[in-house]
């Protein structure tokens, strides 16, 4: 292999945006390098929701931003992302209306199409569910799920044609420092690749890479678990709807449910190579018991099966899309679980801060995801906290 | 009359097998999941089962295990049974199989016993014979349909030559393929309703039987992983690229230098 | 002294050979047969390494009782048994071992004189680990004979004896009261097979194609269990734990997402191709080459390049 201008470690939709993003600005010797395949670790486990209801503004305004290319992906990217603009509800409980009606507001204020709606509305969105125990609802017309596997292939198709080369089956055994600044990565098989700059976007796998340098990143795996129920009756086209009063989202996917728990059941595992790849009893029965309160009108729906992901968690639940102490080194990771709605702008950024040291993303500060933070005591938390619900948010 | 299931909890097929330092699985170490082909032997028992009877689904494992017998009243059984015991750890088929046989002998009016016809993961397939012998009863083995007539049970069973068709006098044990049927995942209301069914746990006291004597003389001494296989060459098809792959590659074993 | 039990129902006389090759690298063996053999048979058997032929009138498809209680009388107190690792191999051998109070071993690809009597070696986990066991001599071991490795034999003579033993099955063994025999496919056999062309879910029940494409290149045909579920191919074609166990060359599964079950009956197979059209399709992780594309198409265009490359036929 050549010596690149920019080595990116992990084929993930974070790597593969940002490589997309660096060769659309005109860098295109790029090399992203995978142990494993594109798009094989959180990306293609991922539920793939699209909105932009976040509580941090600067994460809203990535999400507005990444929302462009979802919906024009094929123009953009020249390939299909799956995208399925079926719109995003979100309910919210008495307890916590203030922060909600304070949120959407900040949210239209960032120019989110979004606004509070009424529970006939809200009905004719979801015929199916029970929503007496809500306050008020908030619906995103342009919001939808996408497919993580998808996107980062679509992403890393539109790269390589802009010049960028992908190379999977390749781990990255370290990053070579010399005098402060990198200077390339060393592979497993104990070949070299010299580089001036290396951006690390490898989730919680990031963090053993980048210990040996003094570098340690404030992630941990957290496992997520997702049960997917056939409801045995045709719903017709509906909402992603996150319910945060029973603290559960769903969504379909063809013609099954994806439900997953947003009550804060996520749990640190210790290695993010080891989790079961299936729902726990335990989780499936919560799932059972909230989908049967929120759907009545479902008859009798049924597990279809389970699946389960590992997400890159933070301190304060946001992401790390930085420079490091060490010249020419990146960090994109701990994403928290909110990686795939963000990555299309997770890219440009990282590209503004690798070419510019700025960003031009509107909106969003280019130091606001800086990995320094954690050291200040200044942590990334939301303006408009919930109550009882998942950092997720 | 009572159906006895057998049922085990297994590491889930997907998650990489741990072996642990006494080279044994270590069960503790996942998420299990039912066997997978013990859930058709679940379906065939609840479709058995007769008027005023019941089915009762048996396990015999670390605590984990309980997770079977859970998932086997979400199927629709009607009790459970957990034997669990610390000096069952690495129990090997004969062992199993005294236990599940004592364990039949507990409930005490059963006149049949299905099995899946092996676990995912042992995957001998000999407990239900050996299940059948310790009870002094029939075994029909390997059935793709099984029914109940009177005193017997007729199974269809297919081997390589022919479909046969098997009868065997009840008391009797039976193991399934998955050509038995097609069992469906458990609704919402069975897996809210599981949770109010009895399960009994027992010890090996409890049944009767005294601490097994570790198999005679056997003994593995290595266990070592596969090389795993290096990750997959994939072409997307298009314009014959997918053709091309897959004759380059049976050409390159002189695998397609035939009828010449 | 090795045992070894032939004849049974679900292996065939090549893999009856092969175990009595496992057996004669172990002791001297005396094989068990379900009749008495003719000469070619002696023959064959002696050239495998068998030095003495065992036979009662047993039934293949009749209950397993009888074979256990033959194979009891004719073991001695140090001898160890070898039987094939099938259905009805497996069940010989563990009622046997039940009946004498011998350690099992199931599913052993090799055996050899070792540690305190026995070393044999086996998979585990659909081939994910390779263990090896020890057991005293006098122990019941059985074997696969897909893909595994034999040595050379030794011929002998044998001598052929006939058991004179009664060998009326128990009243509660199940009786076959029925037998409908299936028509013997076209094409070489499965487990034999350079190359096997399985077709699953994602052919829609059109295994035209594959058929096609494996007469041309001389394969056998296989199916996934759904595919057998279906209808859309007989139960003696369905490759995996609950079916046959294949060790070609080539496996090519078309259609098949690669359940562990399927996954279980097609480990031993040298490479493995697959064509689906759903990239996270499991079987992805378990093969070498990987097609994301539809099967008929990607069938059709092999069908019609090795047409164009053959010679006309007349």
């Amino acid at each position: 292999m050549s010596s690149p201008d920019v080595v990116i470690v992990g084929a993930g939709v974070e790597g593969t945006s940002i490589a997309y993003a660096l060769a659309s600005r005109g860098t295109a010797d790029v090399t992203v390098l995978d142990r494993d395949a594109i798009g094989s670790g959180g990306t293609g486990r991922s539920a793939g929701i699209v909105r932009c209801h976040y509580g941090v503004p600067e994460v809203a305004a990535l999400a507005r931003e990444s929302l462009e290319v979802f919906q024009h992906a094929e123009e953009i990217l020249g390939a299909s992302v799956d995208f399925e603009q079926v719109g995003y509800l979100v309910g919210i409980g008495e307890d916590n209306l203030a922060p909600f009606r304070a949120s959407v507001a900040a949210q239209q204020t960032l120019g989110i199409d979004t606004g509070e709606i009424g529970h006939a509305e809200a009905a004719a969105l979801w015929p199916v569910a029970h929503l007496d125990d809500f306050a008020s609802f908030a619906y995103e017309p342009r919001g939808g799920y996408a497919d993580g596997y998808a996107t980062a292939h679509a992403f890393a198709g539109a790269a390589r044609r802009l010049g960028a080369s992908i190379t999977q089956g390749t781990a990255v055994a370290s990053v070579e420092v010399s005098g402060g600044r990198v200077t390339g990565v060393t592979l497993a098989d104990g070949t070299t690749l010299a580089t001036p700059t290396v951006v690390v976007a490898a989730s919680a796998w990031s963090v053993p890479l980048l210990a040996p340098l003094g570098i340690d990143l404030p992630i941990t795996p957290y496992l997520v678990q997702e049960v997917l129920i056939d409801p045995g009756q045709d719903l017709g086209a509906r909402p992603v709807f996150s319910d945060m009063v029973s603290k559960q989202y769903v969504h379909q996917r063809g013609h099954e449910l994806l439900f997953g728990d947003s009550g804060g059941f996520e749990r640190p595992i210790p290695d993010p190579d080891r989790f079961p790849s299936h729902a726990e009893d335990a989780a499936i029965e919560r799932c059972a018991e909230k989908a049967m309160h929120r759907f009545p009108g479902i008859e009798d729906p049924s597990v279809k099966t389970t699946s389960t992901g590992m997400i890159d968690v933070t301190p304060d639940w946001n992401p790390i899309i930085s420079a490091t102490p060490i010249n020419g080194l990146y960090v994109a990771a701990g994403f928290s679980g909110h990686g795939f709605k963000i990555a299309p702008a997770v890219g440009r950024l990282m590209a503004d801060l690798i070419l510019d040291g700025t960003s031009s993303v509107p909106d969003v500060p280019a130091e606001t995801f800086r990995f320094s933070r954690y050291e200040e005591g200044s942590p990334l938390l939301s303006k408009y906290p919930y109550v009882g619900a998942s950092k997720i948010r | 009359m009572t159906i006895v299931v057998c049922v085990k909890h297994v590491p889930d097929p997907a998650d990489p097998v741990v072996l642990a330092a006494d080279l044994r699985v270590d069960r503790e170490a996942g998420a299990g999941t039912l066997s997978g082909l013990d859930e058709y032997a679940v379906d065939q028992a609840v479709r058995l089962r007769r008027a005023r009877e019941r089915v009762v689904a048996v396990t015999m494992g670390p605590r984990g295990a309980r997770a079977a017998v859970t998932r086997a009243l979400q199927m629709g059984a009607d009790e459970g049974i957990v034997v669990s015991d610390e000096a069952l750890a690495g129990a090997d088929v004969l062992t199993t199989a005294a236990v599940l046989a004592a364990a039949v002998r507990s409930v005490g009016d059963a006149d049949l016993v299905v099995c899946g016809m092996s676990s995912t993961d042992g995957g001998s397939g000999v407990v239900p014979v050996l299940v059948a012998d310790l009870l002094g009863w029939a075994c029909a083995g390997h059935a793709a349909a099984v029914e109940l007539d009177g005193g017997r049970v007729t199974i269809q069973r297919d081997d390589p030559d022919a479909r046969r068709t098997l009868v065997a006098p009840l008391p009797a044990v039976v193991s399934v393929t998955d050509l038995s049927g097609e069992p469906t995942y458990p609704s919402f209301k069975a897996i809210l309703a599981a949770r109010r069914r009895p399960v009994r746990e027992v010890g090996l006291s409890e049944l009767g039987l005294g601490t097994p004597s570790t198999a005679p003389g056997t003994r593995t001494v290595s266990a070592v992983e596969a090389d795993p296989r290096p990750p997959a060459r994939i072409v997307t098809d298009s314009d014959g690229s997918g053709a091309a792959a897959l004759l380059e590659l049976l050409a390159g074993r002189s695998l397609l230098e035939v009828d010449r | 002294m090795i045992a070894v039990l032939l004849d049974q129902l679900d292996s065939t006389a090549e893999a009856d050979l092969i175990l009595v090759r496992l057996a004669a690298a172990v002791d001297e063996v005396t094989c068990l047969l379900g009749s008495a053999p003719d000469r070619d048979r002696v023959a064959a058997l002696g050239a495998a390494g068998a030095s003495h032929l065992a036979w009662a009138d047993l039934a293949p498809d009749g209950p397993s009782g009888p074979w256990v209680a033959a194979l009891a009388a004719l073991v001695g107190p140090d001898d160890a048994v070898l039987a094939p690792s099938t259905r009805a191999g497996n069940e010989v051998a563990a009622r046997l071992a039940l009946r004498l109070g011998r350690p099992l071993s199931v599913g052993a690809d090799s055996i050899a004189v070792g540690g305190p009597g026995l070393v044999v070696t086996s998979t585990a986990f659909t081939a994910t680990w390779h263990l090896t066991t020890e057991l005293p001599k006098a122990s019941v071991v059985t074997a696969v004979s897909a893909g595994v490795q034999v040595p050379p034999p030794t011929p002998r003579t044998p001598g052929v004896r006939r058991l004179e033993l009664d060998l009326t099955p128990a009243p509660h063994e199940p009786v076959v009261v029925a037998a409908a025999p299936k028509a013997a496919g076209a094409g070489p056999r499965l487990t034999e097979a350079a190359v096997v062309v399985s077709g699953g879910r994602g052919t829609d029940g059109d295994f035209s194609l594959i058929e096609e494409f494996a007469g041309l290149i001389g394969a056998a045909v296989g199916s996934s269990r759904v595919a057998v579920d279906q209808g859309w191919a007989s139960p003696e074609r369905q490759v995996g734990q609950t079916g046959v166990s294949v060790a070609p060359e080539v496996y090519i599964a078309a259609g098949i997402s690669g359940a562990v079950q399927h996954l279980a009956g097609m480990v031993a197979a040298k490479q493995v191709v697959a064509i689906n059209t759903d990239p996270d399709a499991p079987i992805f992780r378990a093969c070498d080459l990987g097609i994301v594309g539809d099967l008929h198409t990607v069938l059709a265009d092999a069908v019609a390049a090795v047409r164009k490359a053959q010679p006309v036929h007349c």
